[in-house]
């Protein structure tokens, strides 16, 4: 193996090239229209354009994606997570074309992409599965039916993509007459996410928590699992920190997940990385939820606590590496060191509830430091497009313990500057400081219960920093009254100070002399 | 140089004056006087610090117009918008109040982010009520609802399925 193709964008692009060059294999980047700029090509080696904007035009189309590997002699393909990452057909036809997938085998991935599949599988394999509905409903199958199964398993209940994952294609409904309308957004998102629009429902267990565990198999059929994630922080079912270990999971809980998660996955003779994702209710009974066959966003957690680089670990399994080469001697539950947190940094308005916030990057400093790792995908001057995921990048800190990791993450976020975009690097700093979230207290509602309270939180008013900001916008007018005035400032030439106005004019001498001369 | 200043929708007069020190402004705030050390990191960068014994507190501030003389200040982690103007200039006040829309009369269904419209769910004539979903905007792979602010008749549909929105565009209108 020489040369990867990532067929992916944003930071897990950036996070699989930085790989590559770690083991001295070249890295051939694909990018949309938009993605021009994106910073995983500018630090791949290679890059080939694979159409427009919209990803059913070009990080969902397998034949772009094989041609491009042609093109550029690739002898591999690494899917990232999301778009084709869970699509067998993708992993089928690397495979024809003669290149490596780097990832479980296709008859693997359409078993247990197949959530209800893999609900099967899994309670063949012995291990408690959540309350569901056994078949899939298609886009043509009648309300009726649909009214019937619903009934079948009761209200509240939970809409899911067959083939979903990431919160995406999942709606909640409380009673019959949000069925149809839940069903129909599920499923048009599903068909645009993931290109496939059927439904299964399942029970909406009451405030659990969302834990799931690590495994890692090889091709010659030795697997094993790690240390588990605690995922419970969640807003509409998409995830927003993770943490391992879990403060809830109990040394005799772990072993018991780590048992039940490796039978699911030798269920299917599973290679490469994959998650068991399980629910736990408030009793400690836990269910399996779905296996995500493929990378995981919040995979560093578990990288930091193991030393582990499952990215690196795929290739090398891909290549033929056996278990022990890459995962030395490690049992789930002495094999982890200290305890780390994941904070997804979204294009997101906290403050609007949420509302994505594309736009232009106009100032980025990272969080740096002891402890903290920043995986990002954006870069200052760059522009967010609208038509992908929001994750702009993860933060996450390792520490030897929970109550050091936060202190770590605080302070991390703290010094995180981001600019020109919305982002949820306050929300996730004021979580971060709540009593709730520093015991151990929550579970996969919370953070929709509590938005309120970061509302109210950041509405509230310190009458010391208002004071400030009106000192700093004083400051600013000062600045801009020396300006020129405006029809000189139109034929402005070289003159720095419009560099407020115009991003792209930035002569820094100029503005320093400019900068002297205001002191 | 006195300036009354807007800051989310609060007044404040704020009085600069030089001082002999290059960098170090007197900065006056309802009769209280404070020396800061002021630096420009950069154009939207602001580093402050407030040169006061025993505590000389740094404070870095991101500052930026967002047209019609209001400005985005970013400080310990939260938004404010704010608005300066010099003394006895019109202007101070009437900015950066986060006014709210009239209640009263048609009101329109504004897109807040820019995206596609993946389904229009009402047509012209149609009687809608508060915070029924109107139109489906698809950004960033998630499907979210627009709803109507008001119970009301659906008066205008500017939008068609598919159509590529900006953030601000007014989709529909109730009456």
């Amino acid at each position: 193996m020489k040369k990867i193709l990532v067929a992916n964008r944003g930071e897990i692009a950036v996070r699989i090239i930085r790989t590559c060059r770690d083991m001295g294999l070249a890295s051939a980047a694909v990018y949309s229209d938009c993605d021009r700029n994106a910073l995983h090509v500018r630090l791949a080696d290679e890059a080939y354009p694979i159409g427009p904007d919209q990803a059913s035009e070009s990080y969902l189309r397998i034949d772009k994606l094989i041609d491009a590997a042609r093109t550029a002699g690739a002898d591999a393909v690494h899917p990232g997570y999301g778009f084709l990452a869970e699509n067998p057909e993708f992993a089928e036809s690397c495979g024809k074309a003669g290149l490596v997938f780097i990832g479980p085998s296709p008859d693997a991935m359409a078993t247990m992409g197949s959530k209800t599949g893999a609900r099967q599988i899994a309670a063949r394999a012995g291990v408690p599965v959540v309350p569901g509905t056994d078949e899939a409903f298609g886009p043509d199958a009648d309300a009726a039916r649909l009214r019937e199964a619903a009934a079948n398993i009761g209200y509240p209940l939970l809409v899911k993509a067959v083939a979903g994952g990431g919160g995406k294609g999942m709606r909640v409904v409380r009673g019959e007459a949000e069925l149809a309308g839940a069903v129909q957004l599920a499923r048009s998102e599903a068909r645009s996410a993931f290109g496939d629009a059927a439904v299964y429902f399942e029970r909406l267990l009451e405030k659990p928590r969302h834990i799931e565990v690590q495994l890692l198999g090889d091709r010659h059929g030795a697997l094993t699992s790690f240390v588990e994630r605690e995922c419970s922080i969640q807003r509409r079912h998409q995830k927003l920190v993770e943490e391992t270990p879990s403060p809830s999971v109990s040394a005799s809980l772990r072993a018991e997940l780590a048992k039940s998660a490796e039978a699911i996955g030798r269920a299917v003779g599973y290679t490469s990385a994959g998650t068991i994702e399980f629910l736990l209710d408030g009793s400690g009974r836990y269910y399996f939820l779905e296996m995500n066959t493929r990378l995981q966003v919040e995979h560093p957690v578990t990288e930091a606590v193991t030393g582990i680089d499952f990215v690196r670990a795929q290739i090398e399994i891909a290549q033929g590496a056996g278990l022990a080469e890459v995962n030395p001697g490690r049992e789930p539950d002495r094999g982890f060191t200290g305890h780390a947190i994941e904070c997804r940094i979204y294009a997101e308005d906290p403050e609007q509830g949420f509302l994505p916030s594309p736009g232009l990057i106009t100032h980025l400093r990272a969080a740096s430091g002891p402890g903290i790792r920043d995986e990002a995908g954006a870069a200052e001057g760059w522009v967010v497009p609208t038509s992908y995921d929001p994750l702009i990048s993860k933060v996450v800190a390792w520490a030897p313990d929970r109550a050091g990791a936060i202190a770590r993450m605080v302070r991390a976020l703290g010094e995180y500057d981001v600019r020109g975009i919305k982002t949820t690097v306050g929300f996730c700093r004021w979580l971060l400081g709540t009593a709730a979230f520093r015991a151990g207290d929550f579970d996969t509602t919370t953070v929709d219960r509590r938005v309120d309270e970061f509302q109210q939180a950041s509405g509230a008013r310190d009458a010391e920093v208002e004071e400030i900001a009106a000192i700093a916008a004083a400051l600013h007018a000062q600045r801009a009254a020396a300006k020129p005035s405006r029809p000189q400032r139109a034929a402005r030439a070289s003159d720095d100070l419009n560099a407020n106005d115009d991003l792209n004019n930035d002569s820094l001498w100029g503005k320093q002399a400019r900068l002297e001369n205001l002191r | 140089m006195t300036f009354d200043v807007m800051v989310n929708g609060r007044p404040w007069r704020v009085a600069l004056e030089p001082t002999e020190q290059a960098g170090r402004v007197q900065v006056s705030v309802k009769g209280r006087r404070r020396l800061f050390d002021v630096s420009w990191i950069d154009g939207e960068t602001l580093s402050v610090i407030g040169v006061e014994p025993p505590a000389s507190r740094v404070r870095e501030i991101g500052i930026r117009p967002t047209g019609d003389g209001e400005l985005e200040v970013l400080l310990a982690g939260k938004y404010f918008h704010a608005a300066a103007v010099a003394e006895g200039k019109p202007g101070a006040g009437r900015r950066a109040e986060g006014g709210s829309a009239p209640r009263e009369g048609p009101q329109p269904v504004v897109a807040s982010m820019p995206g596609r419209v993946v389904r229009v769910l009402v047509a012209a004539g149609d009687r809608v009520s508060a915070g029924q979903p109107v139109v489906v905007v698809e950004a960033m792979k998630m499907e979210n609802e627009m709803r109507s602010p008001k119970d009301g008749v659906v008066r205008d549909v500017n939008v068609q399925e598919g159509a590529a929105i900006e953030a601000g565009a007014v989709l529909v209108v109730i009456a």
